[in-house]
């Protein structure tokens, strides 16, 4: 395993993916909570478009990528406001034209050039450049340090877009912020995790973040380790078992939210079980059929005789 | 008299050019409570939006804090608490972050949070009586919980007026009373609101003068002991004409028409007629 860190390409690898795996869910946990997990997925079909197009015309293929994904994100946000009945027509056409395109452009291009659709389509992060590494390394600190900088702004448009209008907030503007950034990391990701699974690495870690954490700011940070963990052993492996990174660290991913989710599940049943013996089964809510009564800072429930905190504390302030 | 916080005059809001309601003129004065009653679809919500700026003024005249509406620079100025629970619990939340969402609309992007707004936040909770649920996942919350989280939002900005869409739908009995209890600390305490609601039997005490929009005009607008007086007349009208359309006026069918009497024993702060 140290041997892995005498190659220099290895560490560039491990570099790249460490890169990819914050940056991914960090922006990923705002798809999420707008139930847009799969979009990052179509953007990846379009991006695709666009890199055959820079393989196409000799130019630079993460800048042609990141052009034609960013269009395509602008499209997806317009169609997403216009509201049109048949948006999700409007999207299967816009993303299975991306990869149509992309997969004809490709086979006109590769001719000439050499280059494979593959290393697009499921990363080939072993083969990736110095000088690519620097793009990748720029976009990852674009997205990372713009969800964090705008973390409670995303979060809040994202959460109530009505309320957020009414109390003036930047909506539209916040909203094309997002999908400029989904297309800056599905674009950075493509060398590194592959056009077709990098929408797994923005969302699965999210996924075991909501199980870890208890709020947003945690469930978003557990998602960031998982995804920087994952992608760790994808590297790894690929150097052990000579397995393909991108493949190898979404799998990871499937696997740390499997584990998560069975743990997650034999606490819970652990803890209602010992709720049960404690003989105070009961957590207080308005409408749990006790009296409620506004006191002060919190709500008591009355309940035989005593009062009763929802937080469960039993002596009375 | 004070300067009115909302102004309408002869105004008409709607959607894509379309008027849903038109010909609305009333004025909220600072310390009011106001209630918005009416059926469903008579175009209440769609004043209440107007209000917030959230669909089209088609013509006539809005003025908030005595200035024209679109002059209007910080929005966060109207508390909005929405109707329906409009939450996204698609990832995990605590109550406090939801809240200090309410305080982001009042510092630019790039100011971290401070003592003020932690402070701001703090007493928000306190008054909705949520301070000790204050780390908990608003998912696990109850309606009633949930919908004064959104309150909390609200006040967390600090608003010279709360509007409020049907805080009391769709909650049980026991939350209802917690929530009118809220309601009635804040206008204690001469916060200024507009409610809309179906349900004024579970705002007894709070509201101090009522407007009714029926069939996209206003209706009715006077303090709630008019209101009882009027319902009155309108039902021996309807009895004496024999002609008895429940769905016009009564929207829960069977019900009596919006709680008469107890709503009289209040005194209303701010007189009897209004523009």
């Amino acid at each position: 395993m140290i041997d892995m860190l005498r190659q220099p390409f290895m560490v560039h690898a491990l570099v790249a993916a460490l890169l990819v795996g914050a940056a991914a869910p960090a922006v990923g946990v705002f798809l999420v909570q707008r139930r847009l997990s799969l979009i990052g997925d179509g953007l990846g079909h379009v991006a695709l478009a666009g890199v055959a197009i820079g393989v196409l015309t000799r130019q630079q293929p993460t800048i042609t990528a990141l052009v034609a994904a960013a269009a395509a994100a602008v499209v997806v946000e317009f169609i997403r406001v216009r509201g049109h009945t048949n948006a999700d027509v409007a999207l299967a056409v816009m993303f299975y034209g991306g990869i149509a395109l992309g997969v004809v452009l490709f086979a006109k291009a590769s001719s000439a050039d050499g280059m494979s659709i593959e290393q697009y389509l499921f990363g080939s992060i072993l083969t990736t450049g110095a000088d690519q590494l620097w793009q990748f390394a720029l976009l990852a600190v674009v997205a990372v340090g713009a969800t964090t900088i705008f973390r409670k702004r995303l979060f809040a448009v994202a959460n109530d877009e009505e309320w957020a209008r009414a109390a003036g907030l930047p909506v539209v503007a916040t909203n094309l912020a997002l999908s400029a950034l989904t297309a800056v990391t599905v674009v950075m990701s493509m060398r590194i995790i592959g056009l077709l699974l990098i929408s797994a690495l923005m969302i699965l870690p999210n996924a075991t973040g909501q199980l870890l954490g208890r709020s947003f700011r945690t469930t978003t940070l557990w998602a960031v380790i998982v995804g920087c963990v994952c992608g760790f052993i994808g590297v790894a492996s690929s150097w052990q078992f000579d397995t393909p990174p991108g493949g190898t660290t979404v799998l990871a991913a499937v696997v740390v939210f499997l584990v998560a989710s069975m743990v997650h599940t034999a606490s819970t049943v652990a803890r209602v079980r010992a709720a049960r013996r404690s003989g105070h089964p009961h957590e207080h809510h308005d409408g749990c059929g006790h009296d409620a009564v506004l006191h002060d800072d919190h709500v008591d429930y009355v309940h035989d005789g005593h009062r009763h905190t929802a937080a469960g504390v039993e002596e009375h302030r | 008299m004070n300067a009115p916080v909302v102004q309408l005059r002869d105004a008409s809001f709607g959607y894509a050019g379309a008027a849903v309601v038109s010909g609305v003129s009333f004025a909220v004065r600072p310390g009011e409570v106001v209630a918005v009653l009416g059926p469903n679809g008579s175009g209440k919500s769609t004043v209440m939006k107007g209000i917030l700026g959230l669909n089209d003024q088609l013509s006539g005249v809005l003025e908030l804090f005595g200035e024209p509406a679109g002059q209007l620079r910080s929005r966060s100025r109207i508390g909005y608490v929405p109707q329906r629970h409009t939450l996204s619990t698609s990832v995990r939340a605590t109550v406090r972050e939801i809240v200090e969402v309410g305080r982001l609309p009042l510092r630019p992007w790039w100011r971290r949070a401070t003592d003020a707004d932690r402070a701001a936040v703090d007493a928000a909770l306190a008054e909705v009586g949520l301070f000790d649920l204050a780390g908990s996942d608003v998912s696990t919350l109850s309606g009633g919980q949930q919908r004064r989280v959104l309150i909390a939002r609200a006040l967390a900005g600090e608003p010279e007026i709360l509007v409020m869409d049907e805080p009391t739908a769709g909650v049980d009995t026991a939350s209802q009373q917690v929530l009118a209890e809220v309601l009635r600390r804040l206008a204690a305490s001469g916060v200024t609101m507009i409610i809309v609601t179906h349900e004024l039997e579970a705002l007894r005490g709070v509201v101090s003068r009522i407007v009714e929009i029926s069939h996209g005009q206003l209706t009715f607008d006077g303090v709630p002991a008019e209101w009882a007086r009027f319902q009155a007349r309108r039902i021996a009208a309807v009895s004496a004409n024999g002609h008895h359309h429940p769905s016009d006026h009564e929207p829960h069918g069977a019900r009596a028409p919006y709680g008469l009497g107890p709503l009289d024993s209040r005194a209303n702060p701010v007189g009897g007629q209004h523009d």
